[in-house]
Order: C-alpha cells, then structure tokens, then sequence
C-alpha cells in the first residue's frame, strides 16, 4: 500500500506562484502567515481593528511587490512581521493609541508611550481569576515602550527564537537579547505596582490558587 | 561561586528555560538556594513566564476575521486585470513601435515613404511641395488627405485586405496596426503584386504590420 505523504509547499515557492498571479498560492500563504501577524499586532496594540486594518495593509504590501521579500534576510513570516511593525509604529505615532496603567513610570529616561486613551480587549469572563491575571498581563505588556514591548511580544507571546525576532524587527541578536531581558524586568516592575494598591482581590486570588495547587 | 549581581542577569534566562549550560545552572540554583531575595527574583520571573504563556494561550487562536481574506482576494485579482491591460499596452506599444521604425527605414532609405496616421496620408510627391526636409515623411494636410481619398470608399472593411502572407489571419486585423504607404510599381513588385505596364506609378495602399514588423496584408486606397 502505498503512503501517502503530505507536501508542504515552501513560503518561497508559493511565493513564486503567486507572483505569476496564482491567486490559490496566495490564499495559502495569507493563511498560513496571517495569524502571527494578526497576533502580533493585537498584542503590540490591544486594538482588534487596528490588527485588521494592518493585517490587511501588510498583505496588501505583499500583493503590491512581492519582489521585495529576500529569503537571505530571513523567513518569509519574519518579513511580514517587519512591514507590520512598520506599518503599525506609523499608525501608533499618527494615532496616539496608547495604554493607561496605572503608576506607570519609564526608569532610565525612557520617554513613555503609555498615556492616553487604550481599547481594551474583551476577556472572557469563563474563569475571572484567570481572565484577572491576563487582563493584568496584558495590560502591563501594552503599558511597556515599543522597543521592549515588541521583543517580548515576539520572543515571549508569539514563541520566536532570537533570531528570527531578530530579523523582523532588523536589528542584531544582542539587541533583542538585551531588550527583552530589559523589558521583562520593566513588566515584573508594573506588575509589582499594580498589585501594591491595597493587595487587590486579583493579586489575593491569585494567591489562593497557588496555594490549592 | 555567583553572585546577586550576576544571578540578576541570568534570572530572566533561568526563568525562560532558554537552555544555559549545565555549570552555570547549577551555579544559578546554588546562589538561589542561599539568597532570599534573588530566589524570590527567580520565583516572581518564573511566574510571569507563567502568566506571559497564559497570554499567549489565551491569543493562539486569534486570527484575522473572513472579511480580511475576502477583500485581499478581490485586491489579488483587481492586481492582476491592471496587469494584463499593460502587457495588453505594452504589446501595441511595442507593435506601433516597430511599424513607425519599418517606415523610418523605408523613408531613409528611400522606398516607400510612410507615416502612422489613422486615415491619414503621405506621399512623397506631397510632402515635397509641402516643403518638408529631404528624405524626411510630412505629415499631409487635411485637405490633401480629403483630395487624396476622396475616391476611397473610407468604410472599407477587412475582406479589402489582401493576405501577403500566408499565414496571415484576417481575425488579427484588430489586433496588428494599419499603416497607410505610398508604394511604387517596384514596391508592388517586391511584395509579389501586379505592376502596370508604366512601371513608375503610385499607390496609396494600408498595410498591416506584424509585430515583427512585415506586412501582413494589403488594401489598395487608390492609385
């Protein structure tokens, strides 16, 4: 009997494909590269619409010069992340989409990025201490500078090695070694400041399921 | 042995299993053991490890909505058709390109004289008294033209054409450009068509250009 093995067409040769207007090729490649990107950007944002709209506008950018991906540089995946980085930094500073946190306090100098008005995800009120923790997590995420938020992003949330966070963001290993080692200490710094008030009930439960566990 | 400044360092690695080497680990967990405060670093970088997992778990299966693909699709083939028109362009460019170079040769080198003019005409009889530059194609005045075609029937449809080529195709008439030349008695003959007895005779006969830039077929104007 003979087995029957699946192939998996390369990002490069789909890419080839689609240039010769393979519209199937395209297909493909959106839908196996639209989720990090997506992902990407609702966590550097915490804006669904804003993710849609710069999803969109990176494949859009594909359509428009798929000439312009070079495999030398780095994956596929990783130069999507790159035009949707871009294309979100300019939306964020034309917007001024930023995320309020409370306490928050940029140590170094850093000028902050996280004041003003944010739209915060919807979670899911199936488990409230969990969905507590995330909501808090996600918030103290948002509230980092863009330089460490997109490093923890991409190397902590979205599970990239550092080189491959490396070039989509365009910059040398060290540098997102450094970044994320910097921003998660930031993070650890706001989660601290957000359960100082009074040991909030999200901090208190959270406790309490760690001693059931 | 390390110390708290370099168990700092190391914390967030630890915390993230990034794989340090055996010696160092041990040397990480040792100091730990021994430090309150960096074995609470280590605890507090260990649970927001955790609780950046939880995010991500809580995210994995966040995806662009349908409409997004709908409308890349739309754009994939919208992308395409404009495409198509310009190669659709280029193809005519390229075919007028090549019919205005075979007249440029025919006029330098003194065969028949002939421009691209949609229903326009040009002899060299004309263009001398118009004055033009020697050995240079004029343009003819409209009322040259209108004297020059007037015994024409201008509604002349595709079946006036006669094939040079055998594989000509009447269906490309659309397709190739029409020029319209003056063509002498030794003209006629190169292209295998009748000549009169005179031998030094003009006709005035549009032609059509292949891309590679030979007539295709002949319509006699007028003579």
């Amino acid at each position: 009997m003979a087995i029957v093995r699946p192939i998996t067409q390369s990002d490069s040769y789909l890419l080839r494909r689609m240039s010769t207007g393979d519209e199937e090729a395209f297909r493909t490649l959106y839908q196996r590269c639209q989720g990090p990107v997506y992902r990407f950007v609702l966590h550097m944002s915490g804006s669904p619409a804003i993710a849609e709209d710069v999803t969109q506008e990176v494949f859009l950018a594909l359509i428009r010069d798929a000439g312009r991906f070079d495999p030398s540089r780095g994956t596929l995946p990783a130069y999507l992340l790159g035009i949707g980085r871009n294309l979100l930094l300019r939306r964020l500073e034309k917007e001024r989409v930023f995320v309020a946190f409370p306490g928050a306090n940029e140590p170094d100098g850093q000028e902050s990025s996280n004041s003003g008005e944010h739209a915060l995800l919807v979670v899911a009120a199936l488990d409230p201490v969990r969905n507590e923790t995330i909501g808090r997590v996600r918030q103290a995420v948002l509230s980092l500078p863009a330089n460490y938020r997109e490093v923890v992003v991409l190397c902590d949330l979205q599970e990239m090695s550092y080189e491959e966070a490396a070039a989509a963001l365009r910059c040398a290993l060290g540098t997102v070694r450094s970044r994320l080692h910097r921003g998660r200490s930031l993070l650890m710094e706001k989660l601290r400041e957000f359960c100082k008030p009074g040991e909030n009930a999200a901090a208190a439960n959270k406790a309490k399921l760690s001693r059931n566990r | 042995m390390m110390n708290c400044e370099e168990f700092e360092q190391m914390a967030q690695a630890l915390a993230r299993d990034e794989g340090l080497d055996v010696a160092t680990l041990e040397s990480a967990l040792t100091h730990a053991d021994s430090c309150e405060s960096c074995d609470a670093l280590l605890e507090e970088a260990e649970s927001l490890t955790s609780d950046l997992r939880a995010l991500a778990a809580h995210h994995a299966a966040e995806a662009a909505p349908a409409r997004v693909e709908t409308r890349l699709l739309l754009a994939f083939r919208h992308r395409r058709e404009p495409d198509l028109n310009g190669l659709e362009r280029w193809r005519w460019s390229a075919a007028l390109a090549i019919a205005a170079a075979v007249v440029l040769v025919l006029a330098v080198t003194g065969r028949p004289q002939a421009l691209w003019h949609p229903g326009g005409v040009a002899t060299a009889g004309q263009s001398g008294q118009s004055g033009r530059t020697p050995g240079m194609p004029a343009v003819v005045s409209a009322t040259q033209q209108a004297s020059q075609t007037a015994a024409v029937d201008d509604e002349e449809g595709a079946d006036s054409f006669v094939p040079l080529s055998g594989t000509f195709d009447l269906d490309s008439l659309n397709e190739d450009p029409i020029v319209r030349v003056v063509l002498t008695g030794e003209d006629l003959e190169s292209l295998g068509l009748p000549v009169g007895d005179s031998g030094d005779e003009q006709v005035v006969a549009d032609l059509i250009i292949a891309n590679d830039g030979t007539p295709q077929a002949i319509r006699v104007v007028s003579w």
